[in-house]
């Protein structure tokens, strides 16, 4: 019951910290100014609080939240603590697509991006799905999607060395994450997958609570251990490609938010945590998206430095407060 | 007695330290730029280099090293490897590009000084590799009198490699300027170097009689909206208020509306701050030359069509070879500006550094 009314809180806040990404920014917004917006006003003020912040700030709550989870999910399974989406090789696949499109000089547009790094990530995918299906341990599978890792981030340097200087610039800004570029029309695209994930997120508690204690254990309660790590690993690497396309590589969200929902939520069951990793992890990604954005306007910081800045305290304050109660 | 002895040492030491590393120089023969100075005292010169905020000292000499602290380096210098293009243009301003045997280039731009790319084509100068990791062996193989090199955050090792390798080199802090006139002064540098005085005098004097024209021509007219940025998956970036391209707009008398961010160099902004003070901005530079479109640009992201100027097709890029001969023509690139800023004031111009995005 406790925990009950812990989540419906933090999940209030959730929302909050939306309308505060709405109505934060280098031009204050009062409600009126959002209401006029909401109604169709055409100056630049309802411009920028429906064309770039509203995308961001909901952009930033769903990567947020799926990231959260595609790393609850990685640690689970691979009952590592510091596992988190990008260990099978998704973001330097991503960032490998991202390198042959720019480096290679076949174009520049956003769209263009968001695919090269889809694509990319989908073929790591497969890739990790075709060794899942045929290893045995989690180990392995996890040895081998870091094997993949430097193999795309080899790869990927071979393009720059060739590359003209220009276009290397414009690849490393690239690797900075950011929800800045989504725009509107990406909206659908980005939460119907996500929401997705979700849905069938739910379904893996059970599964992934056996697995806390091992494979072996989780096989001698009845569950499909390969079948599992399958829907693990698309499910997991699904929400992490989605958003690693539209926002680049962001750190640490995917690694802390799990440890800070256990430490908050003082539990390991998958039919908690799975839900709270969901709202932590779209909490806190929409404040470090509104830190980053305002501590110094109008310069922007990378997200990854709000998203490690904020995460990293809070996780070793927890950790020593749990210590000292115990 | 030892104590007053040692005391006497100290002092001598950090009067020593002193004149080797000057921290405080103010620049007398040169007019705009910051960063380097040259004294000539006939049968030697001293050239001093800003370079991390400390004065580095050079003594060059002809025949005999005279007795002045300072790294020495012989002159005219005969065997030059150098690591930018900007280099290269500045060198070509004075007519000294013979003197060039070795670039930092890795090939991985184009050259668009034809002699020199067809020099590094048939080999006459050698290509050493990029300039964040050159090839050491090369330049050790081309037994240079001097390597120039400029250092960032980003390749202060070559700085270092090159100290431990015992290859004479020199600093070049040309592209800390935030004044044009005070960049195409750095020709000066080049021409200590190569003896070439009299060139450098004659280009620079002509750069700079051009610009202060520039400057007389739009001088008390309206002043328009400037906007300058580079724009990539969402983030921008923008020069700052004591950059190069701040002090370019002064010269054309527009009004760059991120001339209240303090600092050289650039910055990173939110979208959302450009829209709001470009949306407003009369004329709008792209700092890059891979959009050739407005429909590319848009590409890049839908809601630069909120800026004034892209709706009013006074959106411009940078031409291809703007980092190499607009360097050359620093000139040609204020009057080009100022051009696209007041165009009544420049009838029948057309800018030749700056191309505006076709339809």
């Amino acid at each position: 019951m406790k925990r009950v009314v812990l989540f419906l809180v933090l999940f209030a806040f959730s929302i909050l910290s939306v309308l505060a990404g709405i109505m934060i920014g280098s031009v204050s917004v009062s409600l009126k100014d959002l209401i006029n917006a909401l109604n169709g006003s055409e100056d630049i003020k309802s411009y920028i609080i429906l064309n770039v912040r509203l995308p961001r700030t909901v952009a930033a709550y769903l990567g947020g939240a799926s990231l959260a989870l595609s790393g609850l999910l990685l640690q689970t399974y691979f009952r590592n603590p510091l596992a988190g989406p990008y260990v099978l090789g998704i973001s330097s696949a991503a960032s490998f697509g991202v390198a042959l499109y720019i480096l290679s000089g076949i174009g520049i547009g956003y769209y263009g991006l968001v695919g090269s790094a889809m694509a990319g990530s989908l073929a790591a995918i497969v890739l990790v799905l075709i060794i899942a299906s045929r290893v045995k341990s989690a180990v392995t599978l996890l040895i081998i999607g870091l094997m993949l890792s430097y193999i795309f981030g080899a790869l990927e340097r071979i393009l720059i060395t060739f590359a003209e200087s220009e276009a290397v610039h414009q690849f490393v800004l690239w690797t900075f994450g950011s929800f800045s570029g989504v725009t509107y029309e990406d909206l659908p695209i980005i939460s119907s997958v996500t929401l997705l994930v979700f849905s069938f997120a739910i379904f893996l508690a059970k599964p992934l609570n056996a697995l806390l204690m091992g494979e072996d254990y989780a096989k001698s309660m009845g569950v499909n251990v390969k079948l599992t790590r399958i829907v693990i690993v698309l499910l997991s690497s699904i929400s992490a490609a989605v958003i690693t396309a539209f926002a680049g590589i962001i750190a640490f969200i995917g690694l802390a938010t799990p440890h800070i929902t256990r430490l908050i939520f003082r539990t390991s069951d998958h039919r908690v945590l799975i839900p709270s990793v969901i709202v932590c992890g779209a909490l806190i990604t929409v404040l470090c998206d509104i830190f980053s954005r305002t501590i110094v306007a109008p310069i922007e910081l990378p997200i990854s430095v709000a998203t490690s800045l904020i995460g990293a305290p809070i996780v070793i304050s927890l950790i020593l407060k749990r210590k000292r109660i115990s | 007695m030892k104590l007053k002895a040692l005391c006497i040492l100290v002092a001598v030491t950090l009067a020593l330290g002193c004149i080797q590393q000057p921290s405080e120089h103010i620049p007398k023969a040169v007019k705009y730029a910051k960063n380097f100075d040259i004294e000539d005292h006939g049968s030697y010169k001293i050239l001093r280099v800003k370079h991390d905020d400390k004065w580095y000292t050079y003594v060059l000499y002809r025949d005999k090293k005279p007795d002045v602290k300072g790294v020495p380096i012989k002159i005219p210098v005969k065997r030059l490897v150098i690591m930018s293009s900007t280099h290269l243009a500045q060198l070509k301003a004075i007519n000294a590009t013979d003197c060039i045997v070795g670039f930092m280039w890795g090939g991985r731009y184009k050259i668009y000084f034809e002699d020199i790319a067809e020099k590094l084509e048939n080999g006459e100068i050698v290509d050493v590799g990029s300039p964040n990791a050159p090839d050491y062996e090369r330049i050790l193989a081309l037994n240079p009198d001097l390597v120039v090199i400029y250092v960032t955050e980003y390749n202060e090792q070559v700085k270092r490699k090159l100290e431990e390798l015992k290859i004479p080199y020199i600093v070049d802090s040309e592209w800390k300027e935030n004044d044009p006139l005070g960049r195409a002064e750095w020709v000066k540098f080049f021409a200590a170097l190569t003896d070439k005085e009299e060139e450098a005098e004659k280009y620079f004097s002509k750069v700079e009689r051009n610009v202060l024209e520039v400057r007389k021509i739009v001088e008390g007219s309206e002043r328009p909206k400037l906007v300058w940025f580079l724009m990539w998956k969402g983030v921008v970036y923008v020069p700052r208020g004591e950059s190069y391209v701040a002090k370019m707009a002064e010269y054309a008398n527009a009004n760059y509306v991120f001339s209240d961010l303090n600092g050289t160099g650039s910055a990173k902004v939110t979208l959302e701050d450009l829209l709001l003070r470009g949306s407003d901005a009369d004329v709008a530079v792209y700092s890059s030359y891979r959009v050739k479109k407005v429909s590319d640009l848009l590409e890049i992201d839908s809601r630069l069509s909120e800026i004034k100027a892209v709706k009013t097709g006074r959106i411009y890029r940078i031409s291809e070879d703007y980092w190499q001969l607009g360097l050359l023509h620093t000139d040609v690139v204020v009057k080009d500006l100022a051009a696209i800023c007041h165009p009544d004031k420049f009838k029948d111009y057309k800018p030749r550094f700056f191309v505006k995005l076709e339809e």
